[in-house]
């Protein structure tokens, strides 16, 4: 039951984290979240743009500063850091490709960054010498500038000179450079005197940095305008929207996965409610099935009791039967007591010599043993009474005690002494004093019946009490008789099993049978010529049925007589050990 | 419930017309429109009358900008150095040479450097926060640590509720920074009288400050000193045509220049063209503060950069010009020491 129980725990359990993993993975990316990149990357895209406008705008002297150039480089920068942000939140599986594309782009951005800081500077120091070299060749080239004695040499040279700087701005190729720089050379030697001179001086000076610095200008300018920036932009675009699509579709995945585990758990689930339902009532059927069992078992246990009652009875009806001798001669005592006093009562008042004194004297003994005979009709009256089994706290050592005083009334019949070992102070025992007493009787019986063919000895019958264990008190007789051979002992309890001539061999049964129905149990142990030893136990009465009133009643019904009886046989009273011996009984 | 809708409606219709008048009004006064790139063919771009930044944030990065806790022994505020009511430098040649500090560089004024592209003299910071952490642990300068900056800061109550209040995680590095750097953004100085003349108030300078405008562009200045800062948005060589550590002397490493960040040859005595905003008033110049009067800065900026020797007239001229470019800082011109 248990390891069903476990195996649907596990598949339930399995089913629901199985569903919870597909929950937590159908979760798609926050469309927020998405649409958020895509305008970084667009802006990163745009930032991209503006740079290469700007820069053509400054180098086509359209712009004449580079705050815009440094908007746009600024852009790119902090579009590149929002993105690292949100890549740092990201918790996307795939990221690998991404964060590849994302380094590449950055690294470009940053050689391009170097590159238009390279531009910048160039392109101011271009400009400057533009404007002076323009500056200074207005000057020289204004009419009537050059002095007659400057020469034609001189004229001619910047004749020359100016259109081929005209040529490298325009088309800075490398036969306009090469003439420039010659003509730059030959104005450079001409060496014209002061003022024009210094004039001269600046324009050689300008006019070669304008050709060295022409060409890096336009490489770093081609360099930035070809730039990759672009293309990894649109990489990582393209890079994302793929990841972005397979989240996406491993979502939608996972959503149909989703469904059919919830389906599978449902289902599950419906099956375990029809088991448990079915499982209820099958439970209510088997359980009425019990309740009629039970109650066809009461109804046998009741008729098994009736016949058990009615057993003892019978046994009970025999046992009076075999006492029935004994207490024959144990009223016919009171009797003959009973005729003598009356007798010398009639025979004092006849004559008349009697005191009146004497006379009540006698009469008052006369009434005694009047009394003593109904206590013993009394007793036969209720062992032999047909009744059903009553449990109450029953005080077993004064019930011993009892029982041992009817058996007195046996001494005519056999030679024997019981001996009492009663424990003092025990609790009272949880039974029916009738029944417990007929099993006293049955043993001791017994015992005397065992002694019959051996008359030499007298028998010795022990009787003792004593607590045994868990709550139960035991009780023990035992004899000094033949004995039983093992296998007579192994069929002492048999019913209808018997060595005894007259016997009906439903003693000991019904004796174990009386004793087990009160809770104890019943058993022997005998050694062939030695005795028997039989052995019961009867439960310790609890609180609740250790009732004073009952008790009370107990007392009234027995104690009382027993007591005075004692008194008046022997004198001797010993609650813990006395002897009873057939002989000092008999006189 | 038909009647209430319509209500709504109404209450709706009455609030857009409200919006749209409002919208007029606003429209029939526009503050003076800047071209975002200046006006055109110039090659300087007024200062924005402001900059976009959250005042409540500003407020906490002013408290700080004062407070001499950001120094591991409190004698330093950024204030120290960034003297507000005075240029917003501290007018020595180099800083804390009174204290034995000695720092290497002359103290660039702290205005108008939100909009320079990068800061310090070889523009080795992309961004406030970086140079701030750079200074917080400078020996030279505060000398301290973030997590002792943050511990002093925190056992504040003022700055711990401040800060809660306006940032909602209290005193962290990220948020010191940010208030310093929304601080840093009101820190400007619009409205000189060369950025009226350039948004079309022609009277707004003289003819000699024009002919020396005039010869600014003329000469060549302006290729580096240009857009809003009139400079601060670029990298250049110190000494073009003339080799000016060479005739100051004794160089020194940190004359080396961008080469220092980048290690890169061509990198040598490179530097950030510094901004000429409020220059007249932020004596004395370049990044070894070894100029002390205007006139002679120009003078061997055209030596060394342009390879001209300016007369005497021209230089009058361009510092006429010069002048022209301070600004006002909370509607007050800017004062020299």
């Amino acid at each position: 039951m248990t390891r069903v129980t476990l195996i649907h725990v596990s598949i339930t359990g399995t089913l629901l984290g199985v569903v919870t993993h597909l929950f937590v993975q159908s979760t798609s990316i926050d469309p927020e979240a998405h649409v958020r990149v895509l305008e970084v990357i667009d802006s990163l895209s745009q930032a991209e743009t503006d740079l290469r406008r700007n820069l053509l705008l400054v180098r086509g002297d359209l712009l004449l500063h580079y705050d815009t150039v440094n908007g746009a480089l600024g852009e790119l920068r902090e579009r590149l850091d929002d993105l690292r942000l949100i890549a740092s939140a990201s918790t996307a599986p795939d990221s690998e490709a991404l964060s590849g594309r994302f380094a590449l782009l950055e690294a470009n951005v940053a050689q391009d960054e170097e590159l238009v800081e390279q531009f910048k500077w160039h392109n101011a120091l271009l400009r400057n010498s533009w404007s002076y070299f323009a500056q200074k060749s207005r000057s020289v080239s204004r009419p009537g500038a050059l002095p007659v004695s400057a020469g034609e040499g001189l004229s001619r040279t910047i004749n020359r000179l100016l259109p081929a700087m005209m040529l490298v701005q325009h088309q800075p190729r490398s036969e306009a450079t090469e003439l420039a720089a010659l003509e730059l050379d030959r104005l450079a030697a001409l060496d014209p005197p002061t003022p024009l001179g210094s004039h001269v001086d600046s324009m050689v000076k300008h006019g070669r940095l304008i050709l060295r610095l022409s060409p890096t200008l336009d490489a770093s300018l081609k360099t930035l305008l070809t730039s990759r920036t672009a293309g990894y932009v649109n990489d990582l675009r393209s890079t994302y929207l793929d990841q972005h699509r397979r989240s996406v579709n491993r979502a939608e995945n996972h959503r149909v996965l989703l469904y059919a585990a919830s389906l599978l758990l449902l289902a599950y689930l419906a099956f375990l409610f029809i088991r448990l339902q079915s499982g209820s009532n099958a439970l209510a059927l088997s359980n009425a099935g019990l309740k009629k069992e039970m109650s066809e078992r009461r109804q046998a246990e009741d008729k098994a009791r009736a016949l058990q009652a009615e057993l003892a009875h019978a046994h009970r009806l025999s046992l009076m039967g075999e006492m029935a001798s004994g207490l024959a001669h144990e009223l016919n005592q009171p009797l003959t007591a009973i005729r003598l006093y009356a007798r010398g009562c009639v025979r004092r008042l006849k004559s008349g010599d009697g005191t009146p004194e004497e006379i009540l004297d006698a009469m008052n003994r006369l009434s005694a043993q009047v009394l003593r005979a109904g206590e013993i009709l009394g007793w036969i009256r209720s062992f032999v009474k047909k009744r059903q089994p009553r449990t109450s706290a029953v005080d077993i050592n004064a019930l011993i005690r009892e029982t041992v005083e009817l058996l007195s009334y046996e001494r005519r019949n056999h030679d024997f002494s019981i001996e009492l070992g009663l424990t003092g102070s025990l609790p009272c025992v949880k039974a029916d004093k009738i029944e417990v007493q007929q099993v006293i009787l049955n043993l001791t019986r017994n015992s005397m019946e065992a002694m019959d063919e051996r008359p030499p000895e007298p028998l010795r019958i022990v009787i003792r009490t004593a607590t045994g264990g868990g709550g139960m008190i035991e009780v023990v007789v035992e004899d000094s008789g033949r004995g039983m051979t093992p296998d007579v002992l192994a069929h002492a309890f048999d019913s209808f099993f018997t060595t005894k001539p007259q016997g009906m061999g439903l003693g000991l049964a019904i004796s174990r049978s009386m004793v087990e129905a009160q809770g104890g149990q019943l058993w022997a142990t005998s050694q062939e010529g030695v005795g028997t030893t039989v052995h019961f136990t009867l439960p310790v009465a609890g609180e609740e049925s250790n009732d004073s009133t009952e008790r009370d009643g107990i007392v009234v019904e027995f104690g009382g007589s027993r007591s005075g009886r004692v008194e008046h046989d022997d004198g001797r009273a010993g609650p813990d050990r006395r002897r009873i011996h057939g002989d000092s009984l008999r006189h | 419930m038909e009647r209430s809708r319509t209500g709504k409606q109404l209450t709706l219709y009455l609030a857009l017309a409200g919006c749209c008048l409002l919208g007029t009004v606003a429209a029939a006064d526009p503050p003076p429109a800047d071209f975002p790139n200046g006006p055109v063919g110039e090659p300087i771009v007024p200062l924005p009358l402001t900059l976009e930044f959250d005042p409540d944030r500003a407020a906490l990065g002013e408290k700080l900008f004062y407070d001499r806790r950001l120094s591991r022994d409190g004698t330093l505020a950024c204030v120290s150095c960034h003297n507000l009511a005075e240029g917003g430098d501290d007018g020595l040649v180099l800083p804390g040479r009174a204290e034995g500090r000695s720092g290497e560089v002359n103290t660039p004024t702290i205005f108008n450097s939100a909009l320079s592209f990068r800061l310090g003299w070889r523009g080795t910071y992309r961004r406030l926060a970086d140079q701030v952490d750079a200074d917080i642990e400078d020996p030279r300068l505060m000398n301290s640590s973030w997590d002792e900056v943050l511990g002093k800061l925190r056992a504040d109550s003022g700055y711990a509720a401040a800060f809660a209040r306006t940032y909602g995680d209290g005193v962290t590095r990220q948020n010191v920074l940010d208030a310093l750097a929304s601080f840093h953004r009101s820190l400007i100085t619009p409205n000189a009288r060369f950025d009226q003349y350039l948004r079309g108030r022609d009277d707004a300078l003289t003819e000699a400050e024009k002919g020396g405008y005039r010869l600014f562009k003329s000469l060549g200045c302006v290729s580096c000193h240009q857009g809003r800062n009139i400079g601060g948005n670029l990298f250049q060589k110190v000494g073009i045509f003339a080799d000016y550590f060479a005739s100051r002397g004794n160089v020194r490493e940190i004359d080396f220049g961008r080469f220092l960040d980048t290690g890169a040859q061509h990198d040598l005595f490179v530097f950030r063209v510094p901004s000429l905003r409020n220059v007249a008033v932020t004596a004395p110049y370049f990044h070894d503060g070894s100029v002390a009067e205007l006139g002679d800065a120009v003078r061997k900026m055209g030596e060394i950069q342009l390879g001209e020797s300016l007369t005497d007239d021209e230089i009058r001229l361009i510092v006429q010009f010069l002048h022209s470019l301070t600004g006002e800082y909370q509607g007050r011109p800017i004062m020299s020491e």
